[in-house]
């Protein structure tokens, strides 16, 4: 009896903005601290803007041929066999994020809440409510992403605005750094936060309109964009760039120095990681469901349920293999960044040879 | 492949799994078996602290510290602090009873040392509410640097704790038990807390002071207390650092008057001057404010100061004349803006002789003029050096608003 | 005693000889068909149905043929019977009557049956058949079926009759404001009931019968200019694929045509009031009835209306608004609470302030179990209270709920068996719980507890996230009848939304819930929203204006 249900504008801009917002939250002001000192915020700035102009390269594609998903065309675009191969490493990167993402989020609850819990343990119940969730339809994985995308951001909104009043201005100064930024690398750190906003590839069949998608991608994006700057203004606000090299979590001491009501609720940090579980866990569930998708896709599966099984041990397999700290963040950070430039080259070359070969429909104005 | 079979296996797999991890709640620990560390006092150790010492985190003849230090933890006992208003119900305690356990050990850090006082607790210890860490001038001047590094590591302890320099032994302010408090360490803590809604010192936390000591162009500083008679503590000044060190400590005036240059509310500072014709007064300060300006001349940061400060005369003796219209105001402020810039002053210049620049000045100059800074600084001590020669001009401003209810 | 002995033996008899015989049923041995001659219809039936003890074959006179009425005393209306049926049948016949004949060719010949249906009975006609089977179907069912010599046919009138109970304030659902008439079991009043609220023409009642045995009637109600045909279809189809020997309950019914039996959420609401159903079917919705039951089921049902109340519309929408707050407040107080309370005692004090963690450590030193032991052996005792104060009579429960706090919460705590901290979270949740309006719904919610409890014992706070994600992910792939369960939170529309955490003006609630696809959405006329949003907001335009002298704005003034 139920119409077919489609996802309007609004909502596709919220399952983009709470798909892109996800684990590195905590550890970002550090990263970007790193790489551009001072000039932190305006690399972010920056660099969401390169985010967004892959978003822009994304959504033309998909809006090129609006009623399939990457996979499909791209075998029309560049032939069978090329488009095979991309799409294998497609699947690749996104499986070697997502399980390295996972990887992180259990070091970060082993780190503040569970000292003494094996990390396989946290790893493994969110890998299994993940893939749980995922065997469920598109419309389905939208519903997700509305219903959490309010308790995502407002319990960093009220962050940020409690700690407004231990920002010292000064600390913002100079806009270009001390130091100068390492462009190239600030940028491209920045953008490869945006990872999962390759979802609209596999969103925009099921959109109402999608003429309008940019309209919301772009809506998406700059909310998501402007909760990191705030982050990261208020983050070397608070602390300076020389304390923020120090901590590897600052948004999460952030948390720890609010105290409500003078001292009744201090510590907000245990609530914070649990606002943050439920941040990563709509991350992992885009980030997962791309994978799956794209895995049964290529196996020529009618459905990706199996898929989603299937994949647990490997994904488990894989996010334990880093051997310490360090080589976490080594390998997440090159696998990151060089999923991102594989991506954004990757939807670049579709478009152009689509447009040179005339292939698919005219993309909606 | 069979889905529905596969399907099947895969999932009795995973109940299979996730029973097994059921057999362990790996970090419960039930609130009433942890010991709750609620306060630290460090000291450095007697000579023939090395016998003393459980070999629990090594054996003793290998490279060792030089150092070692004597750690006084205060455990909260559990049952012994009621719930409400002192009704003694559960379990014990009566007046004698101390609700809280003092426990010494050495050591020569101070993880080894909480390892060490580990083998003589039963319950796991936990920083989780460590409020005040209490250590002594002559752990303050060796420098911090172990201190923070565990702090800074340790996921328990809390940015807003508090570290205290004390002028005597830190051990003994473990012991102090005013009858104003049933916990002793919450005491203290409440007395550093109330005193800044007071506005009679900073907020300045154990986090805040590490921001201030990795600032590059900022030194960090705590309270100096002191214990007074067996159950008094006094907030005696504030200690200030330099290169990591103790470099130095105020008195309690001094307090205010760093506050007046920082401009930071609410006030709460008197001070007692003597106003020509009118005899003594007593001001008190309601609001400072502060503008500070650094521009670089000859080579120089050179500081101007803009300060403004509200107060409301508060007592007025040996007098004159009676302090009934504006021209008296104008006399006590004026007696007030000359003796509290001459404070100003002397404190400046105190701190600019032991290279500890408290007002965050290298700030200014690292924000406003990137160039000047890449140029000169190349790291902390830079700064440190610089800030001794600095020229600073102070241009202080006092409005006394309101004399009380005495119209004169 | 000789009397049962005879029975006795007689029955012992018949199950010998039936079970040497074929083994047939007694229903088989029946006839299919009647016979012409009345005698041996009857004595067919007397062989068959002589151990009904409130059967009654009433042999009458019609004209000069022999006829007899068939009906079960129990649930017949005798007086009816008596006066409208027999005693008219006696009566003399006129003349034109007379001519039974049977194969006489004359035109003004009428079917006897016609006849005496047409001209004599005073009762509701039932039906006509030739199958005996119907027939004795019906007469199950209340129905007098006349029988007349030489005609292998009967017929029936209704004459059914059944005790009932007067019309009372539904006891599961009780409320401050709104009518207090709720069903009974008796499927014509509540038809009745509902019909004097929704006095439309439009209102229509399809009944049919379910179960085969105890071939209870059911009707389904929907308003045919609003309700989604595909709903009203779907109903239907669900309804004909129940197969079962008897509806004892609507909640049979529920649990047949639900979509999700595994859910611990009800997708279908169940209510007394007629109220209730009356503005679920105005809304677009569809109820179903059946005999026997006082509950009607509601379809579909989505998450907001179980903390709704029929008196959240009967108040004025600010103070409604607040009302459904804090029920929801109330809901999310009694799932979580006790699950965060272990998480934090178990695993995260530091959340408290220091002085109460050093306090409740003082609490819980005595006592023997891990916080999550004790919260669940407290929670227990509470749910084995709360069943059995449902079970005893009013005397005695007063007495035990006295002995229940006294036992579960003063006396266990100073045996030291739990800390007063948790005697306190245990009661808050309790009486939380009770502020849900659908009692479904709220064990629903209170059976959620134990396993977030476990899962906080467990992995403490994370526990806790991750199993009410669980949940809410559960809540989000839920669906009652093709709709998802919380789409009111999802909708696109905003129309949806201003029924759901606060309760809009009634002016302002125009359109019916958008994801029942109804055929007419409007509920009210064009022009009341604005007309209701200037009389607040601007009353100088309001089409009062004229009579300013009589009129208040909306400050209170009147203007002098």
């Amino acid at each position: 009896m139920q119409k077919i249900e489609k996802l309007s504008t609004i909502q596709l801009a919220i399952v983009i903005s709470s798909t892109i917002f996800g684990p590195y939250v905590l550890s970002f002001p550090q990263l970007i601290a790193q790489t551009a000192d001072n000039a932190a915020p305006l690399m972010t700035v920056v660099g969401s803007c390169c985010a967004a102009f892959s978003l822009f390269v994304f959504t033309r594609l998909s809006q090129r041929f609006s009623d399939q998903t990457l996979l499909s065309y791209s075998q029309t675009v560049i032939g069978k066999l090329p488009a095979l191969f991309a799409n294998c490493i497609v699947f690749a990167c996104f499986f070697i994020t997502t399980a390295l993402m996972f990887r992180q989020f259990g070091e970060v609850l082993s780190t503040v809440v569970f000292r003494k819990t094996p990390i396989e343990m946290s790893i493994l119940m969110m890998l299994i409510l993940v893939a749980l969730s995922c065997r469920r339809n598109s419309i389905q994985f939208a519903y997700v992403h509305l219903f959490y995308w309010p308790f995502v951001i407002f319990p960093l909104l009220f962050l940020i605005f409690m700690s407004m009043k231990s920002v010292h201005f000064l600390n913002w100064l100079p806009v270009l750094g001390n130091e100068a930024p390492n462009w190239p690398l600030a940028i491209l750190s920045t953008a490869s936060l945006y990872l999962g906003s390759f979802i609209i590839t596999m969103l925009l069949p099921i959109t109402e309109k999608p003429a309008r998608a940019m309209k919301s991608v772009m809506l998406g994006i700059a909310v998501s964009a402007s909760l990191y700057l705030l982050l990261v203004l208020s983050t070397i606000g608070i602390y300076g760039v020389r304390e923020t090299l120090l901590l590897i979590y600052p948004t999460l001491e952030m948390a720890r120095s609010i105290a409500v009501g003078g001292d009744v609720i201090e510590r907000m940090d245990a609530l914070f990681i649990i606002m943050w579980v439920i941040n990563v866990y709509t991350t992992m569930f885009s980030t997962y469901y791309i994978t799956s998708i794209t895995f049964s896709k290529l196996l020529k599966f009618q459905d990706h349920r199996l898929v989603t099984t299937l994949l647990i041990p490997f994904l488990f397999g894989v996010s334990l293999l880093p051997q310490d700290q360090f080589q976490l963040y080594r390998f997440s950070r090159i696998a990151d960044e060089s999923s991102y430039l594989f991506l954004t080259g990757y939807a670049l070359l579709l478009w152009i040879v689509s447009v040179i070969r005339r292939k698919g429909g005219h993309s909606h104005g | 492949m069979g889905n529905a079979l596969g399907k099947r296996w895969i999932q009795i797999l995973l109940c299979f799994v996730l029973t097994l991890n059921l057999t362990g709640c790996w970090d419960q620990v039930e609130v009433e078996e942890r010991a709750l560390v609620l306060g630290l006092a460090i000291d450095e150790a007697p000579p023939d602290a090395l016998e003393k010492e459980p070999q629990v985190t090594h054996m003793k003849n290998i490279p060792l510290p030089k150092k070692m230090i004597r750690v006084t933890a205060q455990i909260a006992v559990p049952g012994r602090v009621p719930l409400g208003p002192g009704t003694g119900g559960m379990g014990g305690g009566g007046d004698g009873e101390s609700p809280v356990w003092i426990v010494q050990v050495y050591g020569h850090s101070l993880d080894e040392a909480l390892n060490n006082m580990q083998q003589e607790i039963a319950d796991p210890r936990y920083l989780i509410h460590l409020r005040v860490i209490v250590i002594s001038k002559e752990i303050a001047r060796g420098g911090l640097d172990e201190l923070n590094d565990y702090l800074r590591r340790n996921p328990e302890v809390r940015r807003r704790t508090w570290l205290l320099v004390s002028e005597t032994e830190a051990a003994e302010l473990m012991k102090v038990a005013p009858p104003l408090e049933r916990v002793p360490t919450l005491y203290l803590q409440a007395m550093v807390e109330k005193a800044i809604g007071m506005g009679k010192f900073p907020a300045n936390y154990l986090g805040t002071f590490w921001i201030e000591e990795s600032n590059w162009g900022q030194n960090g500083f705590l309270p100096y207390i002191a214990v007074q008679g067996k159950e008094h503590i006094l907030l005696k000044g504030m200690a200030y650092f330099s290169d990591g060190r103790l470099a130095g400590v105020t008195s309690a005036v001094d307090i205010g008057v760093y506050m007046g240059i920082k401009g930071t509310d609410p006030g709460g500072y008197s001070a007692l001057l003597e106003v020509p014709d009118l005899g003594y007064t007593m001001i008190k300060i309601t609001e400072r404010r502060a503008k500070t300006n650094v521009r670089i001349e000859e080579g120089k940061p050179h500081v101007y100061l803009n300060l403004h400060l509200e107060g409301v005369l508060d007592e007025h003796f040996d007098a004159g004349q009676g302090a009934d219209s504006e021209a008296a105001l104008e006399k006590i402020e004026d007696a007030l803006e000359r003796s509290a810039t001459k404070l100003m002053h002397n404190f400046c210049r105190r701190t600019q002789q032991d290279h500890s620049d408290i007002f965050g000045f290298g700030e200014y100059v690292r924000a406003h003029h990137p160039g000047f800074w890449k140029q000169h600084i190349h790291q902390k001590s830079d700064w440190e050096q610089m800030y001794a020669n600095i020229p600073i001009s102070i241009k202080l401003s006092v409005s006394i608003r309101r004399t009380g209810l005495k119209s004169k | 005693m000789m009397e049962w002995k005879s029975k006795y033996e007689a029955y012992m008899k018949k199950i010998h000889s039936s079970s040497s015989s074929n083994n047939s049923s007694l229903e088989g041995n029946q006839p299919r068909q009647l016979e012409a001659s009345l005698e041996n219809n009857l004595n067919m039936i007397h062989q068959h149905m002589n151990h009904y003890a409130d059967l009654v074959v009433r042999q009458v006179m019609l004209d000069k043929r022999d006829a007899a009425l068939l009906f079960l005393t129990s649930i017949t209306d005798q007086k009816l019977i008596q006066e409208g049926i027999v005693a008219p049948m006696k009566s003399p016949f006129l003349s034109h009557e007379l001519d039974l004949e049977m194969g006489k060719d004359s035109s003004k010949t009428l079917d006897p049956f016609e006849q005496v249906y047409r001209e004599r009975v005073h009762a509701n006609f039932g039906q006509r058949s030739s199958d005996w089977s119907v027939l004795l179907d019906l007469m199950m069912k209340g129905h007098t079926v006349l029988l007349i010599d030489g005609y292998a046919e009967g017929v029936t009138f209704n004459t059914r009759s059944i005790e009932k109970r007067s019309i009372e304030q539904p006891q599961t659902e009780q409320v401050i404001r709104g009518s207090r008439d709720g069903f009974i079991e008796q499927l014509e009043t509540n038809l009745s009931l509902i019909r004097y609220r929704l006095q439309t023409a439009d209102l229509v009642v399809e009944t049919a019968d379910l179960g085969t045995r105890s071939k209870s009637k059911t009707a389904v109600c929907y308003i045919s200019g609003i309700a989604n045909p595909d709903l009203v279809s779907e109903v239907m189809r669900r309804l004909s694929k129940i197969d079962i020997g008897g509806i004892i309950d609507a909640g049979y019914i529920e649990q047949f045509i639900e979509d999700q039996p595994i859910s611990p959420f009800p997708q279908i609401q169940n209510t007394e009031r007629a109220d209730k159903t009356a503005a679920a079917l105005l809304e677009g919705r569809i109820a179903i009835l059946v005999e026997g039951s006082s509950f009607a089921l509601i379809v579909p049902a989505l998450f907001d209306q179980f903390f709704q109340t029929i008196d959240d519309y009967s108040e004025r929408f600010l103070i409604a608004s607040m009302l459904r707050f804090v029920r929801l407040m109330a809901l999310i107080f009694s799932v979580f609470f006790p699950s965060l309370y272990v998480s934090v005692i178990s695993y995260n004090p530091e959340l408290m302030p220091t002085d109460f963690a050093v306090a409740i450590a003082g609490g819980r030193a005595g006592v023997p179990f891990p916080a999550m032991l004790e919260v669940l052996i407290m929670e227990a005792s509470m749910e084995v209270l709360r069943e059995a104060t449902i079970r005893l009579p009013q005397m005695i429960g007063g007495a035990l709920s006295i002995v229940g706090v006294l036992v579960i919460g003063q006396a266990a705590v100073s045996a030291g068996l739990s800390s007063p901290i948790t005697v306190v979270i245990v009661a808050l949740t309790t009486i939380g719980s009770f502020a849900t309006p659908a009692y479904n719904a709220a064990i629903a919610m209170r059976m959620l507890r134990f396993p977030l409890i476990v899962l906080a014992g467990l992995f403490g706070l994370y526990g806790v996230m991750i199993g009410s994600i669980f949940i809410v992910n559960h809540l989000l792939y839920l669906e009652s009848f093709g709709i998802p369960y919380l789409q009111s939170i999802l909708t696109k529309k905003r129309a949806g939304i201003v029924d759901t955490i606060i309760r809009a003006p009634l002016w302002w609630m125009g359109k019916r819930p958008s994801y029942l696809y109804t055929i007419d959405d409007t509920r009210r006329g064009a022009n009341t929203f604005q007309a209701n949003f200037n009389k607040i907001f601007r009353p100088e335009e309001t089409a009062d204006a004229e009579n300013r002298e009589t009129q208040h704005d909306s400050a209170g003034h009147r203007d002098q």
